[in-house]
């Protein structure tokens, strides 16, 4: 599955994947990308990156924090946005699965609790 | 033919442990769970020791001679890690690899990537030393370390910290079968080191940034900070003494010392003057120090209550430097616990 750089730098140490630039992508596991995200690398998958609707002129002028500085305001805007779905998607990934419902005969696609 | 050791296949690890199981590692039937345990990018001079303390024997025998002596308590354990670079995530909001290391400083979890101090808890983590790929060298894996004291350097090449402390026990590889099960932490194999982990940031120069004092920004025309350095002791120890056991037991809160040492070429500024006149007098002034100056990559350390040690002047090439050596921060008020903090932005 493919991977986007929101910001900051990474390495996945023994890997091939080390990354400093926004819009820059990784094929990765998902196992692997999981790791790298809950250790602090800012990373989305390509949908959610591609849904933060960066252009392609934004991507190329304003690849680091050095550059962004000096972005307009839509870029910061839609920046913020995307270290913000960054970290929802890391909390979603360090979030522990839900139970399942337990079934109840007699109540199919219910759960009950009993005192 | 031994295989020998160099020191440049030697990986750091932080990792966490349980709030208040200073003596237990995480694990999953014996075998560490390293989940959120993290490589430290650290250059040479780790240390990390547990020497049990050799109790002589004092019988008397008719010779002038020793007699071995009893092994004594395990409880005088230490790590050290000098000159470690202090680098921000690159991401506001997102602690740095050495998180940890930072936590046991403060007592507690940042709040995004805000860290502040708290009285009432003591944060211990996991060091360990492994030897990349060559598991016959000797891996060290210390439990239960917390950071007595520490000093941040600003204005050197690369922005680091230094830090001390004690731990509960060390394994090695070469004991780990002969250790008990009080030293081993739960543990039934030694730990592994980590599989592709990830790292976040990039060094940081330590001379980019800015400063204030008492208000005051400092500049290069003006007022020109030469060095600074933050020091603090956690006043965080190990009862080492309990009966029942020859480890340590919980460890304990003492008084926390911050201070800031910084040095100024002398001037006549109005800015340096009034820093001057307020070390004699102990006026508690405020002093902010940031380093970095890239969104992400920032780091803000502000110290309150700052009562200025009168300077020292010194001769240094063609220019006299001002030296404020060690000056006390303090809280702002009665109930505060707001000398110092630290923000990565």
């Amino acid at each position: 599955m493919k991977y986007v750089l929101v910001s900051g730098s990474f390495h996945v140490v023994d890997t091939p994947h080390q990354g400093e630039v926004l819009g820059q992508e990784f094929e990765m596991t998902d196992e692997l990308a999981k790791s790298a995200i809950l250790s602090g690398a800012s990373l989305l998958p390509k949908d959610m990156f591609d849904a933060q609707g960066f252009n392609s002129n934004e991507l190329a002028s304003y690849p680091n924090a050095r550059l962004q500085a000096a972005a307009p305001d839509t870029f910061k805007r839609k920046f913020e946005g995307a270290v913000k779905a960054v970290a929802d998607y890391r909390a979603k990934l360090a979030a522990p699965p839900a139970a399942e419902p337990i079934p109840v005969p007699g109540k199919a696609g219910k759960s009950e609790v009993k005192a | 033919m031994p295989q020998f050791t160099s020191p440049f296949v030697e990986r750091l690890v932080l990792g966490p442990q349980a709030a208040g199981a200073f003596n237990l590692v995480p694990n999953t039937a014996g075998v560490w769970t390293n989940t959120g345990a993290k490589l430290l990018r650290a250059p040479g001079g780790c240390k990390i020791k547990a020497d049990p303390t050799l109790i002589p024997n004092p019988v008397k025998t008719g010779t002038r001679s020793m007699q071995p002596g009893i092994s004594g308590r395990k409880s005088n354990n230490t790590w050290q890690l000098p000159n470690i670079p202090i680098i921000p995530s690159g991401t506001g909001g997102t602690p740095p690899d050495m998180d940890l290391l930072f936590q046991s400083i403060f007592g507690q979890a940042p709040t995004g990537s805000a860290y502040t101090m708290l009285d009432t808890a003591i944060v211990t983590f996991i060091l360990a030393r492994f030897q990349h790929l060559q598991t016959t060298l000797s891996q060290q894996f210390a439990i239960g370390c917390l950071v007595t004291d520490w000093t941040i350097t600003i204005n050197g090449d690369i922005f680091a910290i230094s830090a001390n402390g004690e731990c509960y026990w060390v394994l090695d590889s070469e004991n780990f079968a002969n250790e008990d099960a009080a030293a081993k932490g739960g543990l039934t194999a030694f730990p592994l080191e980590l599989v592709s982990p990830t790292v976040v940031g990039t060094l940081q120069q330590g001379f980019l940034g800015t400063a204030t004092f008492d208000g005051n920004g400092v500049d290069t025309t003006s007022f020109p900070l030469l060095s600074a350095t933050i020091k603090g002791k956690t006043g965080n120890a190990y009862s080492k003494d309990v009966f029942g056991s020859s480890y340590s037991a919980l460890p304990s809160g003492g008084r926390r010392e911050i201070s800031t040492a910084f040095t100024f070429q002398d001037c006549d500024s109005a800015f340096l003057n009034n820093l001057k006149v307020k070390a004699k007098a102990k006026t508690p002034l405020n002093v902010t120090y940031v380093v970095g100056t890239t969104t992400g990559n920032t780091t803000t350390i502000p110290l309150k209550g700052v009562q200025l040690a009168v300077p020292e002047y010194s001769d240094e090439a063609a220019r006299v430097v001002t030296a404020f050596s060690d000056s006390q921060a303090s809280a702002s008020t009665i109930s505060a616990v707001d000398e110092i903090g630290l923000t990565f932005s």
